[in-house]
């Protein structure tokens, strides 16, 4: 082999090397996400104008989580979910609920929820000037709606057992 | 070069001399490459939460009532260099961290109404805005050891705070 590829060759290999470990922490957090995945459509619920549908999957986070998650999805009408990003995951979902109040409005209800992510804008489009879909969440207490309260004054409230 | 300095002449037979070794390089200079660039991208997170900090000015300031803890509100002073604004939960009196927030957010036009309904429930009410990132549960290793929570809920006083045109089928984000 010629002496100047396998120099060149080798400068790849170091760069790969460099580019690799920069990347590492994107690609286990990728492989740790996408390892196994598994979802299960609970309840597909179509926008009044039929041009949205909202997804509400139940879904195990990845191969090592034995959390099972929720998941709210918005897709085009009839779509399935494919690579599409959630606008909600929570866990430990009591109640959830989904509701169109108006055709570019959604609303996430539940009863107890530990929301881990929530986005209150979705477009189809990456840009955002397609149409676009409000979400909200309607927790069913005014109080708390994760937190269990302390059984006195002094006591602090703290995650469900 | 020999000893002294002279540039030793190349002989008949010897090759020339290369810009580049052939000789194989060992696999600890590899795995070296692979940690430097685990290296830059864990500094280039550093200096992006860096920059988030440097570009972000306090617009609220909520004290919870046990006064352990601030709600801050931040906004960006360069709206288009890094992220936008963002809710911190923090130790009383700590500056804002540039990461960890309880949201980060955009087109908010005023700073939302940060209100402590207990000491470990915390209300986001705003009339404009987008939610981005949002979690409902904040704990922190310098409170409580970790064990001191707070919930957090956004309470949005209109229906849609972030859509420019919501009553058209064509709302958008875009902001014109």
């Amino acid at each position: 082999m010629p002496h100047v590829l396998i120099i060149t060759l080798r400068r790849l290999a170091f760069l790969s090397a460099f580019v690799l470990g920069a990347l590492s922490p994107i690609f286990s957090q990728l492989l740790l996400s996408s390892a196994f995945p598994s979802r299960r459509e609970i309840v597909r619920v179509a926008s009044p104008d039929k041009r949205e549908d909202a997804v509400l999957v139940r879904a195990r986070a990845s191969a090592l989580s034995r959390e099972r998650h929720w998941e709210v999805f918005v897709v085009r009408h009839q779509m399935p979910i494919g690579q599409s990003s959630p606008v909600f995951v929570a866990t430990r979902v009591a109640d959830p609920r989904l509701a169109w109040p108006d055709a570019r409005l959604l609303q996430i209800g539940f009863g107890r929820a530990r929301v881990s992510y929530f986005t209150s804008a979705w477009s189809p489009s990456a840009s955002g000037e397609a149409a676009a879909v409000e979400i909200r969440l309607k927790p069913a207490e005014n109080g708390f709606t994760y937190l269990v309260a302390g059984a006195g004054p002094d006591a602090i409230a703290q995650p469900p057992k | 070069m020999t000893r002294s300095g002279a540039r030793r002449p190349v002989g008949r037979g010897e090759p020339a001399p290369r810009s580049g070794s052939a000789a194989k390089p060992p696999f600890i200079a590899y795995a070296s490459l692979f940690l430097l660039g685990l290296l830059a991208a864990a500094a280039g997170q550093t200096f992006r939460e860096y920059v988030t900090q440097w570009n972000q000015r306090e617009l609220a300031r909520v004290t919870s009532p046990d006064q352990r803890l601030d709600a801050v509100f931040v906004g960006p002073i360069w709206r288009y260099l890094g992220a936008g604004s963002a809710l911190y939960v923090i130790p009383k009196g700590d500056p804002t961290p540039g990461a960890g927030g309880v949201f980060r957010g955009t087109r908010f036009q005023s700073p939302p109404e940060l209100s402590w309904k207990n000491r470990q429930l915390l209300e986001v009410r705003y009339r404009a805005g987008c939610i981005d990132g949002f979690s409902n549960l904040w704990s922190s290793s310098e409170v409580g050891d970790g064990e001191y929570y707070v919930e957090v809920r956004l309470e949005p006083l209109s229906a849609f705070t972030c859509l420019t045109n919501p009553a058209s089928t064509d709302a958008d984000l875009t902001g014109k």
